[in-house]
């Protein structure tokens, strides 16, 4: 700070009223910048004049920032027109991704013309339900079942939830605070690199996500973690992140492709082998099985729309599924499974029974 | 590190132009009214400037695939407005030049009721009026983008088409107009002052 007061210490009302650091610092006083202007008022007296008749001819010309307001239903109405244009032209439709043909790669070939088909309605209905669901920047973002959310936090990093999830953040980061995020649910992470060496890694450059009993902690990186009922994942696709979990000692590093499963009953952490790029999947509705246990696609339904389902076929339960399912609705994976598995699959309301 | 917002708002550029179209209705919502306020000061019609608003973000999305990411996304928006602005007051007068503006007026305004009020020192806003009423329009224009909408030096130099040096020249003779207005009450004030003080000391 010295070399900045010694700067402020001979300036003049015009320069003042020039300078940078002087209008941020009336328009927008933060701790440090009220701290800076008494500590120069205090070592030089005679700048006492000098910032106070620049500060009153600021305050007297901010009488003149009136905002004029536009005419009442504007703002709406134009959007209104926009959404309708853009719609009219396919203006957002080109480079989104799902509008790449839904595909699925069948265990049955039969089923390709049925799911696909049905993928394909749905898509169509993917802006609609994005246009309504215009995602604010509060500190708490809480998505409902079978619905998703792209939002940015404070340092642009990006984060998607998946449906039945909620993270919570503060809305202002420091410069040197620990940007920390609390996730419940399922949620993909693309974290903004700051830190060039992770072990001089400051506070301002660490990012640290909270799930219930684990803690990762992340150097600019692409990774999913999921923290449902009873277990806690955390997949990581590039980069590297390092977990630490409640209960338990030492710490975890992770490489990319490597899905590490916490179990809150047993407390034990199990390592797993994954393809990086089949980690988000889910946030652009490409779901990928690979012999995944019928009962772990159930628990996904459940969490992540809200159904109750039941297997009536106990021979059902020793069944997994593998391929590639698009799918921006929980009904185009019932059938998928149906056809996978060459079951029945009954669904009234939530409630749904495989045979 | 930089400032939040600014990076907030280039992460929402970057969305929209991957095509998400909620990212746009952010900056929609953020930037409707600024531009409608800004723009009222060179243009009071009403009319027109709603449809030059609803224009400019027509184009940002037509364009979007285009579009570069700036790095801040306030002054793409300003500036691109205004010079969409100028085009449509141009059509309308074909005498009038869209390279240079210079004969767009701008108006600062009335004072805000708000602010009435409040410690304010009645006599020196009267005062700052009609200082700010001497000053050119482009001068005004150039204490709006610098004081209220706080875009720094270089971006107000390339909006107004201006070196640096020249913007930066353009709002000091400004505000020492300002500030002249301003101490003038004092400099009548300051011997009658001083000779209450002698009178009482002595």
């Amino acid at each position: 700070m010295e070399p900045m007061l010694e700067k402020y210490s001979t300036i003049t009302v015009d320069d003042l009223l020039l300078d940078d650091f002087f209008i941020q610092s009336h328009s927008v006083p933060t701790p440090d910048s009220i701290a800076f202007w008494q500590q120069l008022m205090q070592q030089h007296p005679a700048q006492v004049a000098t910032v106070s008749e620049a500060q009153s001819i600021l305050q007297h010309l901010h009488a003149y920032n009136t905002p004029v307001a536009p005419p009442a239903g504007a703002a709406e109405r134009g959007w209104t027109n926009l959404k309708a244009i853009a719609e009219k032209e396919h203006l957002f439709e080109t480079t989104s991704p799902v509008q790449q043909p839904a595909t699925i790669v069948p265990l049955f070939k039969k089923a390709w013309f049925k799911i696909a088909a049905a993928a394909v309605v749905v898509v169509g209905s993917f802006f609609a339900y994005q246009a309504v669901n215009k995602p604010a920047l509060p500190s708490l973002v809480t998505t409902g079942y079978g619905k998703q959310q792209k939002l940015f936090l404070p340092d642009s990093s990006l984060v998607v939830l998946n449906g039945n999830s909620s993270i919570k953040f503060s809305k202002q980061w420091g410069n040197n605070e620990t940007r920390e995020v609390w996730i419940e649910g399922e949620a993909f992470l693309q974290v903004k690199h700051l830190a060039k060496n992770a072990v001089a890694a400051n506070n301002g450059e660490r990012f640290v996500v909270h799930l219930r009993n684990l803690d990762v902690e992340v150097l600019g990186t692409s990774f999913n973690v999921k923290s449902r009922k009873k277990t806690e994942e955390v997949m990581l696709q590039e980069g590297s992140v390092q977990l630490t979990a409640n209960a338990l000692d030492g710490t975890v590093k992770m490489e990319p492709g490597d899905v590490i499963v916490f179990d809150a009953d047993s407390r034990k952490m199990l390592r797993k082998k994954s393809e990086p790029h089949t980690m988000n999947g889910w946030t652009t509705n490409q779901l990928h099985f690979d012999s995944t246990p019928l009962t772990e696609v159930v628990s996904m339904l459940e969490e992540t729309y809200g159904l109750k389902i039941t297997i009536a076929n106990p021979t059902l339960l020793s069944r997994s599924i593998s391929g590639d399912v698009t799918a921006t609705n929980e009904d185009i994976l019932l059938q998928a499974i149906e056809v996978m598995l060459d079951a029945k699959v009954a669904r009234h309301n939530s409630e749904v029974i495989i045979k | 590190m930089s400032d939040p917002t600014k990076v907030e708002e280039r992460g929402w550029w970057e969305a929209f132009k991957q095509g998400d179209q909620q990212a746009l209705h952010e900056l929609y919502t953020r930037y409707f009214d600024r531009l409608y306020s800004y723009g009222y000061r060179l243009c009071n019609q009403r009319d027109l400037l709603e449809d030059i608003v609803q224009e400019f973000f027509l184009k940002l999305m037509r364009t979007r695939q285009n579009l570069a990411t700036p790095d801040s996304v306030q002054a793409y928006m300003f500036h691109g407005f205004r010079m969409l602005l100028i085009d449509k007051l141009a059509q309308q007068n074909r005498r009038l030049s869209k390279e240079n503006a210079e004969w767009i007026p701008f108006d600062m305004g009335e004072m805000h009721d708000r602010m009435a009020d409040k410690e304010l020192d009645r006599e020196r806003t009267a005062k700052l009026k009609k200082a700010l009423d001497q000053l050119t329009d482009r001068q005004r224009e150039a204490i709006f983008l610098r004081y209220f909408e706080e875009l720094p030096y270089p971006e107000i130099a390339n909006m107004l088409q201006l070196s640096q040096k020249a913007a930066y020249k353009l709002i000091g003779r400004a505000m020492a107009v300002l500030k002249d207005s301003a101490t003038m009450l004092v400099m009548i004030f300051l011997p009658i002052l001083l000779f209450i003080i002698q009178k009482a000391v002595g």
